[in-house]
């Protein structure tokens, strides 16, 4: 009987210490909530000045979800009433997870900018490829995108960050993705 | 006093985490890339250790020996979820910067290691001086290991170069081999050292 208790109030402090922080954590959760939505949005508007410094206004484009799971959102940027071009987020698979960068795209289909969001490569070397000197060349080099090490030669080929192919590789997919959406919306 | 400033240079010095007692080895090989992502892993898990150490603490009493791995850990995984969210909110380009590290907090088990052996058996005041000083420590080592790794493996400091545009880095040290290599000689030579300081 005696065993029997002490399991029972083993179980029951340790449901309360649990109940305890989940209840704290869903207070913090409920008051940062709204703030990391804020923050989050604030960020979206930035990444799209990032990629298209030109575009005056932004719309949120609708679009089929369920045909382009890996497109999040995509915006619409005018300049001076016109459209300028789309800013697409994608989600692309990288080397550590899932990575998230906005792309703008020309209305010609030329990449205007490439910006990371955020990614969970391996630290100090597939971080690289958030570095806004690597992503130009997006913008340098023309579509269809090929990964080389080392050394372009050709106008389409883009050089991989050093030990992070994979993660290169994926950036490209998604900008490629980027392209090919943004082609379709108009 | 004289007694934290013993338990600061033993977190530090004479029974630094990751130099001498060699645990929270797979954090500081992962993040001991660049000294920015060390310095700030290794301050980042610091703020964990004391709150995570004077919550124990505080505990001690009530918490069952039986069941007191399942309460650290809940305890410690709610403080680093609960900063996670705070910083997200009110810190956002900090959590940016740090924001792989913050979920690797929770698998350090320097954190876990200091609550079981220190925390529950001593007072607040003591606990949270010893997470301060084996988060220092573990700061400090990640700070040699990083600028180790930096300097050769990208010819860096802080993200300044250092060497000539003739420097040829060895991509090596900032892979997680040269995490190894590098790790080991510096254990080699802190042994060296803290010895010479006992004669």
């Amino acid at each position: 009987m005696k065993i029997k208790n002490e399991t029972v109030r083993l179980v029951a402090l340790l449901f309360t210490f649990c109940a305890v922080v989940a209840l704290v954590l869903a207070g913090i959760n409920m008051i940062t909530k709204p703030v990391i939505a804020e923050v989050e949005a604030e960020k979206t508007r930035e990444s799209l000045l990032k990629v298209c410094p030109s575009a005056t206004d932004f719309a949120v484009v609708e679009y089929d979800k369920v045909a382009n799971p890996n497109i999040l959102e995509a915006y619409e940027l005018t300049k001076l009433g016109q459209t300028a071009g789309y800013g697409v987020l994608v989600s692309t698979q990288g080397f550590g997870g899932e990575i998230k960068m906005m792309v703008g795209v020309a209305n010609n289909g030329r990449v205007l900018g490439v910006s990371i969001i955020n990614l969970s490569e391996t630290p100090g070397l597939g971080t690289k490829a958030a570095d806004s000197e690597w992503l130009n060349q997006f913008v340098l080099k023309t579509s269809p995108y090929k990964v080389v090490k080392g050394k372009a030669e050709a106008a389409n080929e883009v050089v991989a960050v050093t030990s992070a192919t994979v993660t290169s590789k994926a950036v490209t997919a998604g900008v490629e993705a980027a392209i090919a959406f943004a082609g379709g919306l108009q | 006093m004289n007694k934290y400033l013993k338990q600061l240079k033993e977190g530090i010095l004479t029974n630094n985490p990751v130099l001498v007692q060699l645990i929270g080895m797979c954090p500081t090989l992962a993040t001991s890339t660049s000294l920015e992502n060390g310095l700030g892993m290794g301050l980042a898990a610091t703020a964990v250790l004391i709150c995570s150490n004077v919550m124990v603490s505080l505990l001690r009493k009530i918490i069952p020996q039986k069941i007191r791995i399942a309460s650290y850990v809940v305890i410690i995984s709610g403080f680093v979820t609960a900063i996670e969210m705070l910083m997200k909110a009110y810190l956002p380009d900090l959590a940016d910067s740090l924001g792989l590290f913050i979920p690797l907090i929770v698998v350090n088990c320097i954190i876990l290691a200091r609550a079981e052996a220190f925390a529950s058996k001593n007072g607040p005041v003591a606990s949270a001086v010893d997470g301060l000083a084996m988060g220092l420590g573990f700061t400090f080592a990640l700070a040699i290991l990083a600028s180790v790794r930096e300097i050769l493996g990208n010819g860096t400091i802080y993200g300044i170069p250092v060497f000539g545009s003739s420097f040829q880095p060895a991509s090596i040290m900032i892979m997680p081999s040269g995490a190894f290599l590098a790790l080991g000689f510096i254990i080699a030579a802190f042994q060296k050292i803290l010895k010479k300081g006992d004669n």
